[in-house]
């Protein structure tokens, strides 16, 4: 038999009483090139279930979307009512040499909102790698604890830490991390959120 | 007279000689005689034939048919003036190869503008004996047949001169007797004036008189 | 007897029928020429292919990944590769920073060895390593405002910019990256401090190899060394695979071509061929008659069609020799193709053959009927039909196996070569067959004209042989003259867009939701026009009817390549996208696309594109279950589309309808043609008030392909009226030798009262007839034939060239009349006398 799901309606068919986290980011999210299973949220998952928190971890994940699109798709993962959204916005912005004021503003304008609506955020690290200049590499990666500090967030570090330039944890492209890598983001993840939990 | 051909010269140009092939050559054909023109291989015949029958032209003399002089025709009035007054039988058949036994009959009916009856035509095929070859194109039938159907061909217009070039020429001989007394019974019956060109002394003979061709003029 | 009384006879007969001995020589000649040149050409294009391949991958080989190479790793690569010289680069992105600016370029880091093949077309001077400098696409100096000796900052280092990138033949055919691309010299690598740990490049490595070398058999031997699944291993021959998908259609076509003018030919010297032997045949007879035995006779035909064959070799070379230079400099200066035009030795060899071979094989027919023709023939007047005996149909089967070899040669595939070859023998069957309805259709109906129409009808459906010959010959030539266009018309509509307005400027993407009616409100200001925005939804296939898509991917890693990009391939989600219409470039082959969903209790029923949902696996019907971004949910397949991906237009493998996915999150695409003017003013303002968004220019990619597939084409053309030329000239000779064959009967039609006016118009009316029914199949039939090529060996949709069918009836039908007044000429000659002289 088949069920019907309606788009709207349907955020999730997950056990109503469990609280849920949400990490609203990019491919780096939503596990480009691996299976969902493989990638970090649901590893995550994993860890979780295995420690027997009561947590739904749902990934929000969008190959290419850049922070402009932050604050939307905060309003749309919010509908559902999640304890915590983890924002991991703005690689994109950083390896399409986007204007680092524009960054800034985009996520600003997110934070702003959450803490409106009295939305719990964990806004991520993230970095550009240093091909792009070390003038561009500190100007990106100082807008974080800015935006950290400004908005009352807790800055979690970055995900990519130890897989970064690393071709035996990447895929072909250089870019994205593979299984292995996949493993070790879920692991530094998990190792900062579960305080968090 | 039927035909008269008076003090007729023909001669052509080769190189820088000028060759005569007939010199002041004169003939009276009555009405309904059969008349045999023989001569040897390069007498004249052919030439002979060729400006009885208005497709060549001469250069000196008068041919007259039906007491019509042909000489001041155009070529379109002579066509014209051929296709009504002269009939042809040839040496080589020449059928239309594509068309029908009763098609190659009616065919000169046709241009001509007559009207006619298949039943016209068929009973001409039946008096040459080809009743049963009507659907029969010219590659399906014998020589014999061939020329039997030239021969009718030759008369359906029912011309007032009728020219016959060897016509048992491409026959055995056997088949040559057969359809040259079939040839002089349609002739004398319809009464056709008729010039027979052959060099066969048997067949000249069994004209009403005969002219030899010799060194361009009929003795 | 001798071989040199033979010999003498045979010439002594060419040269009593010199005039056909002339016709068909020229004939011959004038095939070989064509075949020759288009083959000539079609040669040197491949070769340019090749070249371009080199060029655009630089190289012979290239051995590249994303991270750095250990020198233990080359050291070893390099021991199985004969190379002769080497190239490395690495390619990164990189902020490129004026004292008031910063872009995102991307850098090339090329040593003095690059390219190995072709060259950079630099503003101001060449690539060069005296001190740091940069040079920059146009976009960046614009952009940035640079002039010459500024300096700007790459990574830690500076460098002086020193002009701009004019041409770099490596990105020709290859799309435009979202960053402007930058050179630099690979001496300042280092100082500039670009690759450290954690960066992320390219690394390649290009060698060129000595010539003559097996490539893919070196590709093979490198690929086992390297384990690694991450490096790339590329040869010319892949990139000549994927960079010139255009050039292989050309190719493809000018083979066809080739192989059309020589069919030709061929045909009509088969025809003439025959004729002749017909006018022969009681020269034929005399011989048996004097003795002569079949066997020398047979000698004697050979010999004739060899010195023929020989004859019109000679001359096609000749001439070729003559032609090539002032063709060269058409092509070069004309065209503007970077091609040339060289003749090596197996062409010549081909060409020989097929120029010996070819009469020779074409005089079997005539040579199995002296075995039958008897010497009683002299006696008859009936002529004997020619027998199709057993030898006869083994030597037509023998013959098609060498045009099929022939075609096989020529189109470098057995499969368009048997299309090709199997599609002629249907149309020559079907030709023939409907030519016998025409002519019975005719036939009924010749009853009700006049005799002078009955009579010139039954002159063609009585010789229902010859007709039949002129029929398929005439059908075929004019068939090939009309599919030709066709063919090129299609093809050129899929490598490019039919209206040059479609061709965008400018690809706008992420743009946001929000952003949507901004962007629309200042094209509708400064563009005066409305750009369709196409929504982007981002998301995974979880399930395709309840079988998980996904591959997981075992801890060991992956076996192959193929395995891991099949795996990539299935991973990576997709753009799924939504719309009540389609657009313009697309079609539907299958199903129904309802546009919008109506009953929310229905799943929702989508469109794939049809390649991809064989790649996927999906058939109409088939359930799919997406993940979009964290929410599942499940769509039927209801229909499949073909996409004109040449559209250069926003396309989408997978297509929902509206109603749907409308509150997904999501970002828009759009592009900006060509025609609307102030583009610039429209993208600086967007770049200034939608600062996320990117604008990509495109223009110059996509110019520069056209414009390479508009000179391109424009050869083409030149070489398809070599072959249109042919057809012409073998429907002039039909025309001549049919008319000389009604001579005789014309003269007794004459004796028996018919006007030169009246045999005129019967013989007017009899060409005109077969010729307009020839025409007119050719016509037809070229549409269906063009249709099935395409189809079925091109895999392309088609598009019918009509203009050019006008043009080409246009120009048949005034020569066809000319033809048929220049054949007449000899009824001006129409002496009845003959009728008695022959006597």
């Amino acid at each position: 038999m088949l069920k019907i799901f309606f788009f709207t309606t349907l955020l999730i068919s997950q056990i109503a009483f469990a609280k849920k986290i949400v990490f609203l980011g990019d491919s780096l999210t939503e596990g480009y090139g691996v299976a969902q299973e493989a990638a970090f949220p649901q590893l995550i998952q994993k860890k979780i279930k295995a420690d027997k928190l009561d947590w739904t971890v749902i990934s929000a994940g969008s190959s290419g979307s850049t922070s402009a699109s932050t604050l939307s798709r905060l309003k749309w993962v919010t509908k559902d009512k999640p304890e915590i959204v983890f924002i991991l916005m703005g690689s994109n912005d950083g390896l399409r040499g986007l204007k680092v004021e524009e960054t800034e503003k985009n996520l600003g304008q997110a934070l702003q909102w959450a803490k409106e609506n009295k939305q719990r955020v964990i806004l991520g690290q993230l970095f550009v790698p240093p091909n792009y200049g070390k003038n561009y590499e500190k100007k990106f990666s100082e807008i974080f604890p800015r935006l950290a500090k400004k908005y009352k967030v807790t800055l979690a570090p970055f995900l990519l830490e130890k897989v970064a330039g690393k071709p035996t944890l990447n895929q072909a492209d250089g870019i994205h991390p593979n299984e292995k890598g996949h493993l070790i983001v879920a692991d530094s993840i998990y190792a900062f959120l579960k305080k968090e939990l | 007279m039927s035909l008269t051909i008076k003090n007729l010269s023909k001669s052509y140009q080769t190189g820088s000689e000028k060759l005569a092939i007939l010199k002041h050559l004169n003939l009276e054909v009555p009405s309904s005689a059969v008349v045999a023109v023989v001569g040897a291989s390069g007498s004249g015949k052919s030439t002979f034939l060729s400006l009885v029958a208005g497709l060549d032209s001469f250069d000196e003399g008068e041919i007259l048919i039906n007491n019509q002089t042909i000489k001041n025709l155009s070529r379109a009035e002579m066509t014209k003036f051929r296709a009504e007054n002269i009939g042809f039988v040839f040496q080589q058949f020449h059928l239309i190869s594509h068309l029908t036994a009763f098609e190659n009959l009616s065919l000169p009916l046709e241009i001509l503008n007559r009207s006619f009856t298949a039943a016209d035509i068929l009973a001409r095929l039946e008096q040459v004996g080809l009743h049963h070859r009507a659907e029969h194109k010219p590659t399906e039938m014998s020589g014999g047949e061939c020329q039997r159907l030239a021969l009718a061909r030759g008369l359906i217009t029912q011309p007032s001169l009728l020219l016959a070039d060897e016509p048992s020429g491409n026959l055995d001989s056997e088949t040559g007797v057969k359809v040259m007394n079939l040839f002089f019974e349609q002739v004398r019956r319809t009464k056709t004036t008729t010039v027979l060109v052959t060099h066969d002394m048997e067949l000249a003979k069994r004209c009403d008189r005969i002219f030899v061709l010799k060194d361009g003029s009929l003795h | 007897m001798k071989l040199k009384t033979l010999l003498k006879l045979s010439v002594l007969e060419l040269i009593r029928f010199r005039k056909i001995t002339s016709f068909l020589i020229f004939n011959f000649t004038l095939g070989l020429v064509g075949f020759f040149l288009l083959q000539i050409f079609q040669q040197s294009l491949s070769a340019q292919t090749a070249e371009k391949a080199q060029v655009v991958l630089g190289g012979d080989i290239s051995i590249n990944a994303r991270r750095a190479f250990s020198e233990a790793e080359i050291k070893t690569w390099e021991a199985e590769i004969p190379f002769t010289e080497k190239t490395h680069f690495y390619s990164l992105f990189s902020m490129l920073r004026t004292k008031t600016d910063a872009r995102l370029t991307s850098v090339g880091v090329f040593d003095s060895n690059y390219p190995l093949y072709g060259k950079f077309k630099l503003s101001n001077q060449g690539f060069s390593s005296d001190k740091a400098r940069v040079w920059v696409d146009p976009e960046i100096q614009e952009i940035l405002e640079l002039k010459l000796a500024d300096l700007v900052d790459i990574g830690e280092a500076q460098f002086e910019y020193s002009g701009t990138i004019v041409e770099d033949p490596s990105r020709l055919f290859r799309g435009a990256g979202f960053a402007p691309r930058v050179l630099i010299h690979s001496n300042y690598l280092a100082a500039s401090q670009l690759i450290k740990p954690g960066s992320t490049f390219s690394e390649n490595w290009i060698y060129k190899l000595p010539p003559k070398q097996n490539i893919a058999a070196i590709k093979n031997k490198v690929e086992k060394i390297i384990k690694d699944p991450v490096v790339q291993i590329e040869s010319v021959a892949d990139s000549e695979q994927d960079s010139n998908r255009v050039l292989k259609y050309f190719t493809d076509y000018l083979g066809l071509v080739a192989l059309v003018a020589l069919g030709l030919c061929f045909l009509c010297g088969s025809y003439l061929l025959q004729w002749t032997f017909q006018t022969k045949k009681k020269s034929i007879a005399i011989f048996k008659t004097l003795g002569l035995s079949d066997r020398k006779i047979l000698a004697i035909y050979l010999l004739q069609s060899l010195i023929i064959a020989v004859v019109s070799c000679l001359l096609c070379i000749l001439f070729v020799r003559l032609v090539l230079p002032g063709m060269q400099s058409l092509v070069t200066n004309q065209f503007q193709l970077p091609i040339e035009l060289s003749v090596d030795l197996l062409s010549l060899i081909i060409i020989s053959l097929v120029g010996i071979m070819g009469p020779l094989l074409m005089t079997v027919p005539q040579i199995l009927q002296i075995f039958e023709l008897q010497a009683l023939e002299l006696f008859q007047n009936a002529s004997i039909d020619t027998r199709r005996n057993k030898l006869y149909y083994f030597w037509l089967a023998f013959s098609l196996a060498l045009f099929w070899a022939l075609s096989v040669w020529q189109s470098h595939s057995v499969k368009v070569a048997s299309g090709f070859v199997g599609a002629l023998v249907f149309l020559i069957i079907l030709f023939s067959y409907l030519n016998r309805f025409i002519l019975f259709l005719l036939e009924k109906s010749a009853a009700r004209f006049s005799w002078l129409t009955r009579y010139a009808i039954k002159g063609l459906t009585r010789r229902a042989a010859s007709t039949s010959l002129v029929f398929t010959t005439m059908s075929l030539a004019t068939l090939v003259l009309s599919l030709l266009p066709h063919l090129k018309s299609s093809i050129l509509s899929e490598i490019r867009p039919q209206q040059t307005s479609q061709i965008p400027q400018l690809f706008l993407f992420d743009i946001q939701p929000e952003q949507v009616s901004p962007l629309q409100k200042i094209s509708e200001n400064v563009l005066a026009a409305k750009l369709k925005f196409s929504p982007l939804v981002r998301s995974r296939i979880l399930k395709i009817n309840d079988q998980p898509y996904e591959r997981i991917v075992q801890d060991t890693g992956f076996q192959t390549r193929e395995s891991e990009n099949e795996a990539r391939f299935r991973n990576r989600g997709v753009n799924l996208t939504y719309s009540d219409t389609l657009q313009p470039s697309e079609v539907l082959v299958a199903g129904t696309f309802s546009g919008v969903r109506t009953d929310q209790n229905e799943l929702p029923q989508i469109s794939l594109e049809e390649k991809y949902a064989e790649r996927v696996g999906v058939k109409i019907g088939d359930l799919m279950t997406f993940d979009v971004q964290g929410t599942e949910m499940q769509a039927q397949v209801s229909s499949l589309r073909q996409v004109r991906w040449t559209s250069f237009q926003p396309n989408f493998f997978i297509l929902f309808p509206k109603g749907v996915l409308e509150d997904a999150p999501q970002i828009f695409l759009t592009s900006v043609s060509q025609e609307m003017n102030p583009v610039k003013k429209f993208q600086q303002e967007v770049v200034q008030k939608f600062k996320n968004v990117s604008v990509i220019d495109v223009s110059k990619t996509i110019q520069n392909s056209l414009k390479y597939i508009d000179q391109m084409s424009l050869g083409l053309q030149m070489m398809a009226w070599l072959a249109v030329s042919v057809g012409l000239f073998v429907f002039i000779i039909l025309l001549n030798t049919q008319i000389r064959e009604r001579l005789q009967e014309m003269n007794l039609v004459q004796i028996l009262g018919a006007t030169e006016a009246q045999i005129r118009k019967a013989i007017f009316i009899q060409f005109f007839v077969l010729m307009s029914i020839s025409i007119a199949s050719g016509i037809l039939l070229g549409l269906i034939a063009a249709k099935l090529l395409l189809t079925f060996l091109f895999n392309i949709s088609t598009v019918y060239d009509w203009q050019y069918l006008v043009f080409l009836a246009g120009l048949i039908v005034p020569i066809s009349f000319l033809a048929i007044y220049f054949g007449l000429k000899p009824l001006q000659k129409l002496n009845p006398m003959d009728l008695i002289r022959q006597s």
